[in-house]
């Protein structure tokens, strides 16, 4: 078990650089275009990556391992996020970008992996159809980014919180310190939503944090001993974003509305935990 | 795009499917690769026999106490030439995925990309490159070891013992050697003073004619 001072030392980069990066977007840029704006993706993706250089140092160009290419996709979605491809394409050219940027991410990550072991033909549709799971969660959050806002953010956070409990548990203390570097770039730009009172709309850093939880769920369920369920659960937990529009949802006090999504993704969240810590022997305090 | 819930679960649920058989394929466990064999005409090619062969190691716990681990998969050839020692040469894999450190948790956390990243590298190997006599069972041997994905040069003592078993001669090869874990890349932990940087390897490969 990682004791408290790396755990520190990963996630309060994270958090500061997403603070301080949003405080000065909200400042630069003016409230009426912040619905556009791409500094969320600056903020939570280089958050993630502050936290991840603080883990692991830099390690070099080319990267040599499959946890440094979880900080190359981190780096590429941000620049998607960005710049803003998917929004501004096309309903279907987005999302085969959506789909080729999921793929080449899981290629990155595992590729290598199924390669090895299965035939090029095998590998490749896997890591198309893992592509393909990535692109429709990608999709449903971006449609629903723009009403759900801090929401969203706060869902996402709770997923990723999740996913560094459930790598714990998988025995890769990582694996897992990197998630919750996602985590806290995460919560803090909700801190920096309830404390400033600024707007926030992370429709910008959707691609980030989608393509940073298909690869740390990606190597935690080859490389770690995250259970294959488990991985799914955590990764179409995010889209419990659409509870918001169930019947009876929009009746409810805006508080709990706006939490009703978070609080339904904590059902897949505490299933994969569950069935992770069945699937590892128990900790003994080795 | 405007997606409902209802046909977000059509969508979403197929694929999430697929996915599950697509990552449930990636779990075949790896196996350790045949050693080439060109051996000089007068020289002796042994096989390393791997029920009897050791390869322990040790590596600083806390500062205070050394952690011990093994791994149980170990094969490999030595072509050995007792006349011309620089023509003899010795090669050995060991599955990562065998490390032993006598605690299934630990053995699961050395496993995971926080030290051997055992499914992205499933083999640990050393081949040599040069092979001099120190003394009649003594021999200084350098090379390659990949551990980890990296690739550094490596030079260790080798002391040798032959016997006459039931089935033709017995040779044993012993060394003991110091590496840096963090020169391949495994760093986990090293800052934090939770384990050392160095680890003492002890080897131990019992070896036949082919």
């Amino acid at each position: 078990m990682p004791p408290l001072l790396p755990i520190l030392l990963d996630i309060l980069p994270a958090v500061l650089l997403s603070a301080v990066v949003l405080v000065l977007g909200n400042r630069l840029a003016p409230p009426s275009r912040e619905r556009n704006s791409s500094w969320p993706s600056l903020a939570i993706g280089g958050g993630y990556l502050a936290g991840h250089l603080a883990l692991r140092g830099w390690r070099g160009w080319a990267p040599r391992e499959s946890t440094d290419w979880i900080a190359v996709c981190a780096l590429g979605a941000l620049a998607i996020g960005g710049l803003a491809w998917t929004r501004r394409s096309g309903r279907r050219s987005a999302f085969l970008l959506r789909w080729l940027v999921g793929s080449t991410a899981a290629w990155a990550v595992v590729g290598k992996v199924l390669l090895r072991q299965d035939s090029a033909l095998t590998a490749w549709s896997e890591l198309a159809l893992i592509g393909l799971a990535a692109a429709i969660v990608w999709s449903v959050l971006e449609t629903q980014a723009t009403s759900a806002g801090v929401g969203l953010a706060a869902l996402l956070c709770v997923v990723a919180t999740g996913t560094s409990i459930a790598l714990l548990l998988a025995e890769s203390a990582l694996l897992a310190q990197l998630a919750g570097g996602l985590a806290a770039a995460l919560g803090a730009a909700v801190g920096v939503r309830v404390l400033f009172r600024a707007p926030l709309q992370i429709r910008a850093a959707v691609p980030v944090v989608v393509i940073t939880l298909l690869a740390l769920l990606l190597a935690g369920s080859v490389y770690a001993r995250l259970p294959t369920a488990s991985a799914l659960l955590l990764g179409a937990a995010p889209l419990s974003v659409a509870v918001a529009h169930a019947p009876g949802v929009g009746r409810l006090p805006r508080p709990l509305r706006l939490a009703a999504p978070t609080l339904f993704a904590m059902l897949p969240i505490a299933l994969a935990l569950l069935l992770t810590h069945q699937a590892v022997p128990a900790w003994d305090g080795y | 795009m405007k997606i409902s819930p209802d046909r977000n679960l059509l969508f979403v649920l197929p694929a999430l499917l697929i996915g599950l058989i697509a990552l449930g394929a990636t779990s075949a466990p790896a196996s350790l690769p045949a050693v080439p064999a060109d051996a000089p005409a007068d020289a002796k090619t042994l096989g390393v026999d791997g029920t009897h062969s050791f390869v322990m190691f040790k590596v600083r716990h806390n500062g205070v106490n050394d952690a011990w681990g093994r791994f149980n998969q170990v094969s490999g050839k030595i072509v050995l030439d007792e006349e011309t020692a620089s023509a003899s040469s010795v090669s050995f894999e060991i599955a990562t995925e065998s490390v032993d450190s006598g605690n299934e948790k630990r053995d699961g956390h050395l496993r995971s990309p926080d030290f051997f990243n055992a499914v992205e590298f499933p083999i640990i190997s050393f081949k040599s490159e040069t092979v001099k006599s120190t003394s009649e069972h003594s021999y200084d041997v350098s090379g390659h070891l990949t551990l980890h994905g990296e690739t550094r040069p490596l030079s260790v003592t080798v002391t040798s013992a032959v016997a006459k078993g039931s089935r033709g001669s017995i040779y044993g090869f012993a060394s003991t050697f110091t590496i840096k874990r963090s020169d391949f890349g495994m760093d986990y932990g090293v800052e934090q003073g939770i384990l050392g940087d160095e680890v003492t390897v002890i080897l131990n490969l019992e070896a036949g004619e082919q």
